[in-house]
Parts: C-alpha cells; sequence; structure tokens
C-alpha cells in the first residue's frame, strides 16, 4: 500500500510539469510552422538577388517543353503539315493537331496557353520591381530581359490563338487577353477578355523594341538586344511590314556577334551556343527538357519517334542538298527521322530558337518584297544560305526562291505554319485564315473564366 | 527517502506473504472437478485455479481436471486467457465444475469511443465495430480490406490487385471535393500519419504495414457524436485500432503457419494472330482513301514485317490462317504459381500486476504481377503493468518492416497489364533464324524462340523488366505509445500519453542498359530516394465515472492533445554505369536528378465529452473539440466541433409492454459539426519555389496568399436505431443520416491569364445523405449453430454548390454543382452509321437555359457534339451477407461484398477498343465492327490512324455491379484428445478462399479497379490497363499451448 502513494505524487508532478511544457508550446509558437522549400511573396520581390533570381524563373517557364522547350516549334509545324510527315505516337492532342481536328481538352493547346501566361505573370513581377536594382545598367539589362520574354510570348499567343494579321480586321478581330501587371491576388477582375489582334501585336512591338534599346549587345546565353531584334524581324514579316523587318534582320546581320557555322550539320545537336545561334534554350542532362527530340527522336536517342518523315518531304532537297541528308533510318522501326533534333536531354544539346540563317533568308524577303537592298543585295543573303548546304550559287532570286530556302532550311523547326498564313499560301483543302488552323480556346479557360470568348469552328465557351 | 520506503515496503509484504498460510486457522478441504468451455462443452486444459486473495493455485490437466485443497470457507478462482473469469465460494463442496465463457461476448459489450470506452449498450452514437475473429479469418493484406462487406456505410475499393497499393475507404459518401477523403486512423490512441510516400505515380498504402492479427478490434466512428472529439480531422470518419493486450491468469502460446496459392481473379480476351492481322489489314485499307500521300497498306504490311520479327505473319492472313506466331499477351504479365507464406506466434498473459501481448510475424507475398511482392517482418509488444490498484503504466509498441517490389504505375509502358496491347504475331522471344525456311518475302516460316527477349514489339517488351529493374522499396514503421494512468478518486482518473508514429522508407531502383528502349539511355540509371516521416503526439486527460443513487449516470473526458509531424525527404538519380554489374547509384558518373525537402504540419486541440444516462433509459452525449492546426491561414487559426447525442430506451420503460418479440429497441440521435484540414501543408501563403535555368538558379511564384483559409466544416445529422428482438437472436440497427459539407477546400481554377491554374479556397458545399442497415441473427444454437449477417449501405451524394466552377480529374471525372463527386462528362456515344461505319455521337446542344435541343441528333465530328453527364463512379448500394456455421470444432464462415449502380470510364478504351486507330491489338469484342452498308453494330469501322469513334465518350463506360464471394474460411479444432500428449490446448486447421467467385457484366479484368497513375479524389472508377484483383487460397494450422 505504501508503494502506490509514493510513485503518483511524482507522476502527479511531471504529468504538471508535461502539461505545463505543452502549454508553453501553446503559446502561439506551437502552431506557426515555416515553409522549408519555398518562401513568402512579401519577401519574393524583396531584395536585388530575389528579382535577380525571378528573372531567371521566368526563363526557366519560357524555356518550358509547352513553349520553346519544344511545342511552339512541334505543333505548329504538324498544324502546318500535308503529308511531309506522318504521326505515328499514341498521344492523342498531337494527332489531332496533325489532323487539323483539334479539341477543346486538347493538353498540348492548353499548355501552350496556361504555360505562357504562367511565364508572362513572373515577367510582369520583375518588372514591377525593378526599383529593387541598384545598378542603373544591370536595372535597363533585366528590364530588356523581361519585356524580351513577355513580348515573345504574346506574339506566339497571338499567332496561335488567333487569325492572322492579313486575315479580316485585326483591329477588330479578337486576340489574347494582354496581362500586363503581376498577380498579387485573384478577385473577379481577373475574369477578363480578348484584346484585339491589333492591340495585342502593338504590345508585342512595345515590349520587343523596349527590349532592344534596352538590352546589351551581349548577353551570355541569355537576351541580348540582337534577339530582341531579331523577334521584331518575325513580327514585321507577320505585318506584311518589309522595311522594317529588313532592317530588323539586317540589324543583327550587322553586328559582328553572329556567323553561320561552316556546315548545316553543324548547326545543331550543340551542347554549347554556337556563333550561329542568335538565341538558343539552355539545356543539360540536370536540368531542361527538349520535347522536340522527344517526339522527332528514335527511340535509340531518347526519343519516342512519333513522327515518321515521309518521301513527300525528302523530295524537296535537291540531290546535292546537304540538309537533304540530314535524316537517318531508325535503327528499330525503318523510319526515316530528322537529325535535327538527335540529341537528347543527357546528351545537353541546347535547342536553337533564332539562327542567323534566318536573318539572312528574312532580310533577302523583305528587300525583294520592298524593292530595297537593306544590308546586302537578296541574292547574296540567299546565296550564303545556298552555299553553305551545298547548292550552287544563283545570280537572281524571287521571293518564291527565298520562301522554298525557308522551307528547307527551317524544317522541323516551327516557322512553316506562320510562313504559310503571311503568305496566304494553304494547307491542303485548308485556306490560309481557315478556322481549323488557329488554336481554340483551352476548354479549362472557358470554365474558368466566364467572361473569355472561343474562336470560330469550336464549341463555344 | 522513497526508496527506502519501497525496498521497506516490499520487504514487509514478503514476509507477510511468507508467514501468512502458516496463521491461517480454517478448516481444509480438496476440492476437485473439470473445467469446461461453457459454449462448445470440451474441457479447457491449462486453466488456472486459485485460491481468492492467495498466491495458492493449480493448473487444469490435458482433460481439464484440477485439484486442490482450499479452506472450506475460501473463494475460488477460475481464470483461463482469453475467457471471462469466475470467482465461486467453496461452500464446504469437494467438487466444483466450472464452465468458462469466451471473454469475447464480454469483449463484444464495450466499444472502444476516442479516449476512452463506453459499454455498447450506453451508446448514442453510430459505431461499427470488426472483431479480431472477422479480421484473421479475413487473409488480408491489410486491414481494411477485412471491412469490406462487414461495416454498413464503409466502402473499400482497392485500386488493383499490385501489392501494397493504395486503399480508398470512404465512410458515409465523400464529403471533400479536393481535400483527401480517407478518414482519420488512429492506433492505441495514436493518430498515424499515413501520408502517401509513393515514388512512381501509384498511391501506396502505409496501413499495410500492421500486422492483422495483432488487431483486437476495428471500431469505425461514423456520426459527427462519435467523431466530433477528434475536431478538423474528423469530417471523414475515425477508424480506431485497439491492439491485443495481456490478460492475467496464466498463459498461451500460439503459433501458426499458412501457405496460400494465388491467381488473378480474370484475364480478358484480346485478338488472335489471325484476327489481329485480318482486322488491321482491313483498317488499312479502309483509310487508304483518306491519306493521298500515304499509303496506309503498305506501311501495315511492312510494319507487320518488323513487329512479327521476321516471321512469316501473312500466313496468318483468312479463313484457314495457320499462324507462325500466335502470342497470347493476356497470360504474360502473370506471375508464374505467385504463393504466400506467413510464421506468426504471439504470447499472451500475466498476472494480477503485469499483463502482456507479444507477437512476431514473417510473411512473403507474391503478387500476381511479375516481379511484385510484398515481405513483411512484425513485431510487437504490448505490456501493461499495476503499481497498485490506483496506478497503471504500460506501452504499446509495435516494430515492423515491409519489403515490397513494386511494379510501375498503370500508366506506363513498363506496367505488366499494358503487355496486352501487344501484337499477337510479335513473339515473346526472339526467333531463331539459324535453318529455319524462309518464305519468297524472306520471312520466317517456322518459329523457334531463342532465350532472349524480342524488343522490337509495338511498344517496349516490359518483360525486359523482370531480370534487369529493380524497384525495391523498404519501410520501417515503428508504432509506440506509452501511457500512465492514476485513479485519483475511484470516480476520476487521468491519464498522460505519449504516442509515436515513426516511418522511415527507402526507394532504391535501377534499370539496366537492356531496357534502354525504356528509359532512353543505355548506360543503367540508379536512383534513391529516402523519407522520414517523425509523427508524435502527446495527451493528457481526465475521465470521470460515477453514478449516484443509483440510477444517475455521469461520465466525462476532459483534456488536451498536441500532434507534430514532419516529413524529410532526399533522392538522388544517376546514370552512367560502367556496365550492369555495377547497380548502386555510387557507380554512376553522370548525377541527373538530386533534392531534399522538409515539410511539417501541427495540430493542438482541447476536447471534453460528457455522458448522461437515467436508469439505463435515457442517455445524453455532449463532445466538442477546440482545435488549431498550421495548415490554416492566420485570420482562421482554430476551429470549435461541438456534437450532442441522445438514446432512449423504449424497452426499459414501464408502460412498454414486455414481449418475447421485441426484447429492446433504442432510439438515438445526434448532431454535430466536424472539420478536415486534409490538405497540403501550406495552402493558405503565397509562395514562391524554387528553379533553374542555365546552371543558375530562380525562383517562381506557385501559389497565391489566402489567409482568411481554415478547414472544411461538416454539419451531420443522425437518426438511429438498435433493435434486439425474438430473445436476442435477431439483433441490428438502422441508422439515417443527412451530412452536409460546406466551406470546401477548393483548389478553385482560376483563370490562367493570372498565372496560376488554381487556388485554394473554402467556397463550395457537398452533401451526403443515406441509410444503413444491420441484421445479425442466431438462427440455430447447440451443437449446430448458424449464425447470418447483412447490412446494406445507401449513399447519394452530390456536390451542391461550386461557385459555378466545374473541376477535373482522371480522364473524365468532374465535380459539377447538381452531380454526385467525379460524375463521368463526356460525350455521348450514338452507335455506328448504318451506311458508312461512321461512329456517331449525340449533338446534345443545349439552349441558352441549358436545356437540350433536339436529343436525337447525332454527328460524326466529336468536336461538333456536346459533352453530358454519362454515368457516375459512385454506388446506389453496397454491402455484405455473411453467415458462419459451426459443428463441434468445425466452423465454416461464407461472407458476400457486393457493390450496384457504379461505373467505371476505361481510360484504355481509345487503345484496346480503338477501331484500328493505333496498331494495339484489339478486344475481340471490336470483331463485330462495321464492315458493309446496312450493318447494325455499335463497333465502328476499323481505320487505321483514323479516329472513328475513339473520342472519350460513353462507349467506353461500363457498369461495375457485382457481387463477389469475398471470404470462405473452413476450420477445424482437433479433438483435445488428439493432440493432449503434445501439451497442446488447442490445434486448428483452416483454409481460407478470397475473392472465390465474382458475379459482373463489366468487361475488363476486375469491377473493383481504380487506375492508379489517374487516382485522386476526383479521379476515380477508372480503368486503365488496371491488374485484376487476387484470388487467393490459403490454408494453415495453429497450435496454442
Amino acid at each position: 500500500m505504501l508503494t502506490s502513494r509514493i510513485l503518483p505524487s511524482t507522476f502527479v508532478k511531471n504529468l504538471v510539469l508535461a502539461c505545463a511544457a505543452a502549454l508553453l508550446f501553446t503559446g502561439c509558437d506551437f502552431l506557426e510552422v515555416e515553409p522549408k522549400q519555398s518562401i513568402s511573396s512579401d519577401q519574393a520581390l524583396a531584395t536585388e538577388q530575389n528579382v535577380r533570381a525571378a528573372l531567371n524563373g521566368a526563363y526557366n517557364d519560357f524555356s518550358d517543353i509547352d513553349l520553346y522547350g519544344g511545342q511552339y516549334m512541334m505543333s505548329p509545324d504538324l498544324l502546318a503539315d500535308n503529308g511531309d510527315v506522318q504521326w505515328v505516337g499514341t498521344f492523342a492532342s498531337p494527332a489531332e493537331i496533325i489532323r487539323k481536328n483539334i479539341q477543346t481538352n486538347n493538353a498540348f493547346v492548353e499548355t501552350q496557353w496556361t504555360d505562357a501566361y504562367e511565364t508572362i505573370n513572373v515577367a510582369n513581377n520583375v518588372l514591377s520591381a525593378l526599383d529593387q536594382i541598384e545598378d542603373p545598367d544591370e536595372r535597363e539589362r533585366i528590364e530588356g530581359e523581361a519585356r524580351f520574354i513577355r513580348g515573345a510570348l504574346y506574339f506566339e499567343l497571338v499567332r496561335l490563338f488567333a487569325q492572322p494579321w492579313n486575315s479580316g480586321d485585326p483591329a477588330s478581330n479578337p486576340g489574347v487577353p494582354l496581362i500586363l501587371d503581376p498577380t498579387r491576388d485573384i478577385t473577379e477582375d481577373d475574369n477578363v477578355t480578348r484584346n484585339s489582334v491589333q492591340e495585342v501585336y502593338d504590345r508585342v512591338i512595345t515590349d520587343l523594341d523596349s527590349a532592344r534599346i534596352l538590352l546589351p549587345e551581349s548577353n551570355g546565353a541569355l537576351a541580348d538586344t540582337y534577339v530582341a531584334s531579331a523577334f521584331l524581324s518575325r513580327v514585321h514579316l507577320m505585318q506584311g511590314n518589309s522595311q522594317a523587318a529588313a532592317e530588323a534582320a539586317n540589324r543583327v546581320l550587322q553586328s559582328d556577334q553572329f556567323e553561320l557555322a561552316p556546315t548545316f550539320a553543324d548547326a545543331f545537336n550543340n551542347v554549347e551556343d554556337i556563333p550561329e545561334y542568335v538565341f538558343a534554350i539552355q539545356v543539360s542532362s540536370q536540368d531542361g527538357g527538349n520535347d522536340l527530340n522527344t517526339f522527332y527522336a528514335a527511340s535509340a536517342d531518347g526519343g519516342r519517334g512519333d513522327i515518321n518523315i515521309q518521301s513527300q518531304h525528302l523530295n524537296r532537297y535537291d540531290s546535292t542538298d546537304a540538309r537533304g541528308d540530314f535524316f537517318y533510318i531508325d535503327p528499330e522501326t525503318g523510319d526515316t527521322r530528322t537529325r535535327k533534333w538527335q540529341d537528347d536531354e543527357s546528351d545537353g544539346a541546347n535547342i536553337p530558337v533564332v539562327r542567323l540563317a534566318e536573318m539572312y533568308l528574312t532580310r533577302a524577303e523583305a528587300n525583294l518584297r520592298a524593292g530595297s537592298s537593306v544590308g546586302a543585295p537578296p541574292v547574296d543573303d540567299v546565296n550564303a544560305i545556298r552555299t553553305r548546304a551545298g547548292l550552287d550559287s544563283v545570280s537572281t532570286v524571287t521571293v518564291d526562291d527565298v520562301l522554298r530556302q525557308r522551307r528547307l532550311e527551317f524544317a522541323f523547326e516551327g516557322n512553316l505554319l506562320h510562313d504559310l498564313k503571311r503568305t496566304e499560301r494553304s494547307v491542303g483543302d485548308l485556306s490560309f485564315d481557315a478556322e481549323e488552323l488557329v488554336y481554340p480556346i483551352p476548354q479549362r479557360e472557358c470554365d474558368a473564366n466566364p467572361e473569355i470568348t472561343q474562336n470560330p469552328g469550336y464549341t463555344s465557351c | 527517502m522513497h526508496m527506502r520506503s519501497l525496498k521497506t515496503a516490499l520487504a514487509l509484504s514478503g514476509f507477510l506473504l511468507f508467514f501468512l498460510p502458516g496463521l491461517s486457522q480454517a478448516q481444509e478441504v480438496t476440492v476437485s472437478g473439470t473445467v469446461t468451455d461453457a459454449s462448445t462443452q470440451t474441457p479447457l486444459p491449462g486453466a488456472t485455479v486459485s485460491l481468492q486473495g492467495t498466491s495458492r493455485g493449480t493448473a487444469t490437466d490435458a482433460e481439464g481436471n484440477y485439484e486442490l485443497e482450499v479452506p472450506s470457507d475460501g473463494t475460488l478462482v477460475f481464470s483461463f486467457v482469453g475467457y471471462a473469469t469466475q470467482e465461486v465460494p467453496v461452500e464446504g463442496r469437494t467438487t466444483i465444475d466450472v464452465s468458462l465463457s469466451p471473454s469475447q461476448q464480454e469483449l463484444d459489450e464495450i466499444v472502444v469511443v476516442g479516449f476512452g470506452e463506453q459499454e455498447e449498450g450506453s451508446v448514442t452514437g453510430s459505431i461499427s465495430q470488426v472483431s479480431s475473429e472477422d479480421i484473421e479469418t479475413a487473409e488480408v493484406t491489410s486491414f481494411e480490406e477485412a471491412l469490406q462487406g462487414r461495416t454498413p456505410g464503409v466502402r473499400i475499393t482497392n485500386s488493383s490487385g499490385k501489392l501494397g497499393q493504395g486503399i480508398r475507404v470512404r465512410i458515409r459518401g465523400n464529403s471533400s471535393v479536393t481535400g483527401d477523403n480517407q478518414p482519420l486512423f488512429v492506433v492505441d490512441g495514436t493518430p498515424l500519419n499515413n501520408q502517401n510516400l509513393s515514388d512512381n505515380g501509384a498511391p501506396t498504402n502505409p496501413l499495410a504495414q500492421i500486422n492483422v492479427s495483432d488487431i483486437e478490434s476495428i471500431e469505425v466512428l461514423k456520426d459527427a457524436s462519435a467523431t466530433a472529439i477528434y475536431g478538423a480531422r474528423a469530417s471523414n470518419g475515425v477508424v480506431l485500432i485497439t491492439t491485443k493486450q495481456g490478460a492475467s491468469g496464466g498463459s498461451q502460446f500460439s503459433f501458426s503457419l499458412k501457405r496460400g496459392w494465388r491467381g488473378p481473379t480474370n484475364k480478358v480476351d484480346m485478338m488472335n494472330a489471325s484476327q489481329y492481322v485480318d482486322y488491321y489489314l482491313e483498317a488499312a485499307e479502309n483509310s487508304n482513301p483518306l491519306f493521298p500521300t500515304f499509303d496506309t497498306e503498305a506501311f501495315i504490311r511492312s510494319s507487320f514485317d518488323g513487329l512479327a520479327a521476321g516471321t512469316d505473319w501473312t500466313q496468318a492472313i483468312g479463313e484457314n490462317a495457320s499462324p507462325v506466331v500466335d502470342t497470347d499477351w493476356t497470360d504474360e504479365p502473370f506471375a508464374n504459381n505467385p504463393t504466400s507464406f506467413e510464421a506468426s506466434l504471439s504470447a499472451r498473459g500475466g498476472d494480477e500486476n503485469t499483463t502482456f501481448y507479444i507477437s512476431g510475424l514473417y510473411s512473403e507475398t507474391d503478387g500476381i504481377l511479375f516481379r511484385n511482392s510484398f515481405d513483411k517482418v512484425s513485431g510487437r509488444a504490448n505490456v501493461t503493468h499495476s503499481f497498485s490498484d490506483n496506478f497503471e503504466v504500460g506501452t504499446r509498441l509495435n516494430l515492423n518492416r515491409v519489403v515490397n517490389q513494386r511494379v510501375p504505375n498503370d500508366n506506363a509502358f513498363a506496367t505488366p497489364i499494358q503487355l496486352i496491347a501487344q501484337t499477337p504475331i510479335s513473339p515473346v522471344f526472339e526467333p531463331q533464324t539459324e535453318g529455319i525456311p524462309t518464305s519468297d518475302q524472306g520471312l520466317l516460316t517456322e518459329f523457334q524462340p531463342t532465350d532472349e527477349l524480342f524488343n522490337q514489339t509495338l511498344y517496349f517488351n516490359n518483360l525486359l523488366y523482370k531480370d534487369n529493374v529493380r524497384h525495391e522499396v523498404t519501410t520501417f514503421r515503428t508504432l509506440g505509445n506509452a501511457f500512465a494512468e492514476y485513479d485519483i478518486l475511484n470516480s476520476l482518473s487521468v491519464r498522460g500519453e505519449f504516442g509515436l508514429d515513426l516511418r522511415s522508407r527507402n526507394a532504391d531502383r535501377y534499370w539496366n542498359s537492356k531496357v534502354f528502349q525504356n528509359v532512353g539511355t543505355d548506360e543503367g540509371i540508379g536512383r534513391q530516394v529516402w523519407d522520414r516521416i517523425v509523427n508524435y503526439n502527446v495527451d493528457a486527460f481526465l475521465n470521470y465515472d460515477n453514478t449516484f443513487q443509483n440510477v444517475h449516470s455521469l461520465s466525462g473526458t476532459a483534456g488536451m492533445q498536441l500532434q507534430s509531424s514532419t516529413t524529410n525527404s532526399a533522392l538522388v538519380e544517376v546514370e552512367s554505369f560502367p556496365n550492369d554489374s555495377f547497380q548502386q547509384v555510387d557507380s554512376g558518373s553522370d548525377i541527373v536528378d538530386a533534392g531534399g525537402s522538409e515539410t511539417t504540419f501541427r495540430f493542438l486541440a482541447y476536447f471534453g465529452r460528457l455522458n448522461y444516462n437515467y436508469d439505463g433509459r435515457y442517455f445524453l452525449q455532449l463532445s466538442g473539440r477546440y482545435e488549431g492546426s498550421s495548415r490554416f491561414g492566420e485570420e482562421n487559426r482554430y476551429g470549435f466541433f461541438p456534437a450532442a447525442s441522445a438514446g432512449w430506451v423504449l424497452t426499459e420503460e414501464s408502460f412498454f409492454p414486455s414481449s418475447d418479440i421485441l426484447n429492446r429497441l433504442k432510439l438515438r440521435t445526434s448532431f454535430g459539426i466536424t472539420g478536415n484540414a486534409a490538405i497540403g501543408n501550406f495552402p493558405a501563403r503565397g509562395l514562391w519555389g524554387a528553379s533553374t535555368y542555365g546552371g543558375r538558379s530562380g525562383i517562381n511564384p506557385v501559389q497565391t496568399p489566402n489567409p482568411a483559409l481554415q478547414w472544411e466544416q461538416t454539419e451531420e445529422f443522425t437518426a438511429g436505431l438498435d433493435y434486439e428482438l425474438f430473445n436476442s437472436r435477431v439483433t441490428g440497427s438502422i441508422d439515417y443520416y443527412y451530412k452536409t459539407t460546406d466551406d470546401l477546400l477548393l483548389d478553385l481554377n482560376v483563370p490562367s491569364t493570372t498565372g496560376f491554374l488554381n487556388q485554394t479556397r473554402n467556397v463550395g458545399s457537398v452533401r451526403n445523405t443515406g441509410l444503413e442497415f444491420l441484421v445479425e441473427t442466431d438462427n440455430l444454437t447447440g451443437d449446430f449453430s448458424w449464425s447470418s449477417n447483412f447490412n446494406i449501405s445507401f449513399n447519394r451524394n452530390e456536390v451542391t454548390d461550386l461557385r459555378g466552377q466545374v473541376l477535373t480529374g482522371g480522364f473524365v471525372n468532374q465535380a459539377r454543382e447538381g452531380e454526385p463527386l467525379g460524375v463521368f462528362y463526356a460525350l455521348e456515344y450514338a452507335g455506328v452509321n448504318p451506311d458508312n461505319g461512321d461512329a456517331l455521337y449525340y449533338v446534345n446542344e443545349r439552349n441558352d437555359n441549358g436545356e437540350i435541343i433536339n436529343p436525337e441528333a447525332t454527328t460524326n465530328d466529336p468536336n461538333a457534339a456536346n459533352r453530358v453527364v454519362i454515368g457516375s463512379p459512385q454506388p446506389d448500394f453496397t454491402g455484405g451477407f455473411g453467415n458462419t456455421f459451426s459443428y463441434k470444432g468445425v466452423q465454416l464462415r461464407v461472407l458476400f461484398s457486393f457493390d450496384y449502380g457504379s461505373e467505371i470510364f476505361d481510360g484504355g478504351g481509345e487503345f484496346k477498343t480503338a477501331n484500328g486507330r493505333f496498331r494495339d491489338n484489339q478486344h475481340i469484342s471490336q470483331l463485330d465492327a462495321w464492315e458493309e452498308p446496312g450493318d447494325q453494330t455499335d463497333v465502328p469501322e476499323p481505320r487505321l490512324f483514323v479516329n472513328n469513334g475513339a473520342a472519350e465518350s460513353s462507349r467506353y463506360l461500363y457498369d461495375a455491379s457485382y457481387i463477389r464471394l469475398k471470404n470462405v474460411n473452413l476450420s477445424y479444432d482437433l479433438p483435445t484428445r488428439l493432440v493432449q500428449g503434445l501439451s497442446i490446448t488447442n490445434a486448428r486447421i483452416f483454409v481460407t478462399g478470397q475473392n472465390l467467385l465474382t458475379f459482373t457484366d463489366y468487361r475488363w479484368w476486375d469491377p473493383e479497379a481504380n487506375a492508379d497513375a489517374f487516382s485522386g479524389n476526383l479521379g476515380f472508377g477508372n480503368e486503365f490497363y488496371t491488374a485484376p484483383q487476387t484470388r487467393s487460397v490459403t490454408g494453415g494450422i495453429r497450435l496454442s499451448f
């Protein structure tokens, strides 16, 4: 009996201590737990270092496989295809795209929209916090890079999700919503409507032109003033503004920063950026993805072997054209594949977004259309590309010659759909302004935003 | 000082004990008799017979006989493990025979509730209890499976027949749209952290770590009055697991061995080589005109050359085909003769002061799929010690280790079941070419396999995974609990508990060079993932229990609980190994992935419960919990969750006529508010995460802030009754509930133009209403006894408010206002146009009021059709019925479970029933395809590379109703006389069958399916190459000493 009296009193004491300790915990602190893998929004843009990091975050999104990591090149090429390639993969989304039968819930189309806006929001965040950057040169550079990213993405969005510039009235055709401020919280005001095609193009030119002025001549692997000019040359071509396109391309060509690779083959599958790359997405085995490799390359090269190159395409090349030899036979399936995207992420090959070759052909075409010879005569520019490909020089060129060179030089690099549209050529039976050649506004956006309107030809929102 | 008094006291009591017998003056008599089992009348060897208040005693012999010298006025105490103890005064007799009743009956009358126990008769909430006997005879990998068909209001879905996979447990429906809907699991008072740590996209089940035979009882708390004491985590119900404890009065040692034979419940029928070739040649011919620049017929023929490994596939063409290769790939995913083995032992016993239960288990289980297994080692020690009449301490400790060889998720080319997509003209092994005759085209006209797997199949030949890949997940889990309880007064006690749930997990993965087609590198990949969860709780609470004036019973509980849970993870992945002999990450030269993370959540709560009962007639219970969590926003960190319930036993009233028909009738009702906090750890914060680009680090916004974020709130009303009829041979209960959940923690889709896809907000409501019926009957008693049970539950679930939003999951699952959670929303298939073989869809065009105009209109363009609700994965009703027959030592238990009205969407339909769109092998049902004008069929014309009917539509929706012979258990207790010489007290042999029969119209493998790679709150009721459930027969023997 004695034994039982002793222990309990100690126990009760301990219990009281335990309770007291527990109550101490409770003083607010116990439930205050900070995340370890992320930081709060209010800290995110509070320092110079964080703003720099946010800019790099924007590049990270910009390089996503759904954007310049591949789909901004591959998906429009499939949409523009008329038998040059065959889709044999099991993914339903690209199959719909190549069949010109896109459903509103197409997953590839959806991410090309959502990821672009995600990136734009990061760029808007950077632009809102430029005050944090002490050094005025650095502040200008960061602003230029953020504007480049935003301008480039609005350019892709408006030409994928809206009628082309040269179809109807761009001032009344719906483009895409223009969001220029960072999102701090989400309210009814975020149920935005679409700006017109004209408004979006105007913003693209404003952003890219600011970037051209603000950015330095060289900036490592990141955006410099010349990639802004290169993108401007694309925008002006789309708008049929030949004079401006020639001048923008000429600015890149005359910069002495870039030169063509010695051979066509040298222009691809490079781990480091080469002088031909005006801008390229950085990929390494640790970081970055390459959807072009995933879908174009054989499985032995880390791809899925989903896109077979057809003889219709191979027949486009002259027999001496080195570009016509830049194919290989898939050892497993016997199908023909392009060498352009043969190296995969583990090889660390970068993805060229703008090559100098494009500036030659853009300047040539724009000069021919404008009847000018900004920088160099068109025939010289075309010959620069022809001779590198192993073709003979020519003495005269037409716009059609240039367009033919563009098709061969940039096959599977994402230019075809936009070239066809701006030159009002059809895709099979589909006219350049056919509803089927414009992406639908993604179903998820229709479901989340009652104010947004669908493109013609698709189940309305 | 204290220690000295302790020693003195011990010495003194020892001294007294030693001399006490000598001081006795009473007359001594020799008493003898037999101790038997009250229900079977068989002798009980090894029972303890002792003289009350002394250490004098003996044990019964093999025939249950005893003899003991005792004072004629003494009292004998008869006790035996597992039986109720009896005290019998000697009163001068010399022969005393005693029948002991199994204490199970006693245990049944006690119900474990949150922070305490209650007598079954006084419970006013809705609680289902599953006994150890039901659990032990179920032969399940994880104990939740034993609830299936046994507990009304509980729906269990095992995602597939893969071992260690996640199991969905839903109590009274789905109350959350984005928060977790799994109940809170509490083992011996410790709330578990059951976070899924899977590293391959298919959820795993951490509860499978627990040794099923350690469980004494499972209580499923269903209504708010039972669960409110668990506050912010109670909305999905609470499952209390109580493990076995020791018992005073002798000891018992049991040893058992089991061996099982396993296989799939079903296989599917795909086309054979001849059917396949004819079908695809037709498909290519049909689509050729649609491709002006592409010769589909030439394509398919040259493709067949490759797929057939150079064998002559043309011999499979036509009526009198004699295929060179005709592989039945539907057999290939399954393991050869998978078996299971289990050895376990337990010891249980104790004396008046200390009781113990210890157990050990070793089991090896093969999966029905190749390279899938689940091996478990578990040890438990439950010890309770009383220092005195009023002070008790104890511990419940379980250590276990599980090694799970895992297979890839259902959406991976490497998952075994996807082999059925391979073409039947592809051989499993490479053909021999030496000396094999060839056709004119140079194709092999005979097939002789080499021992090398053919790796040019249509999809990756994942049989290569058998020997070239490792995915071994080793998990150690420690569940521990230490407590001390002190009775301050007779009626008041205080209890302190410290609980621990430690989990450490390592996924060791390796792919060698031979699977390069699947992983993209031929130099090997190694990956190591380590996770650790440290989850602890500290509880302190008072229990009060008293009766006044014999009729007023008052009891209560009040206390606090805090819980903290931290998860750490680290991983590394490397490539480029020197050769296939090097398999650890150390040997890879290229690090391609590495990471580490930590996350924590905490809860702090104060709770109380008050029970009042007047004369066993009127019952009242009030309970509540005030609880805060680190997960909630700063503005709403704490919530209060109250509940009240009342009961009235009509049959105890004097005005109620006593009747042999209605022996007992209790009405009860409850109302309460509970919460659900099963969301991410930091959903209220605005957050930026880290990223990298070009070798430099960056940050990106990942979440917008919502400081007002709080728990989901469920209000639940229950009305029910418990009844006993015909001398209590028929018992049961009926429950009705109405449960509304508001302030849903919704990942609301937001316009992506904000840069975000969704935000967690408290908006929206879900309603569950339902009826539950339980009937248990003793049909025959006596030597031959027969008892039955039946339960059925109806739950109606409706998402009542989502602020007009639509949420999506799975393939076509949605949360939509006015519909059950997870409804299938897709195109409505309208069959085939008899004129041209085009697949048709109903247009279902709506007017501005949302009404469908012209419901008969169809189109062959899926883009011109509108989606509608085509079905629901939620059942109309579920339940089970069982029978138990006993005769002498033979017992037969049979349990059926059923699920009616649920549907399954086949996400793989667009590949395996897809009009020959790709080259995947097709289900034999596709042989009914349209061929010529006038054909009436719902299978469209095959067209290679063309989507003719393969859009997501009701064509791929199947009724998944079933009745299943879930469990059959036959056991035989050997007669005592056969084993008595071996000092064995009981020997039982038994055989158990699981899932032996299934009655269903479901087309694919198994109606109990939930594609793991697409599973989530909304993603359920989907099929995607989902492995069937396991059918098993297990035999075993159990010896008790």
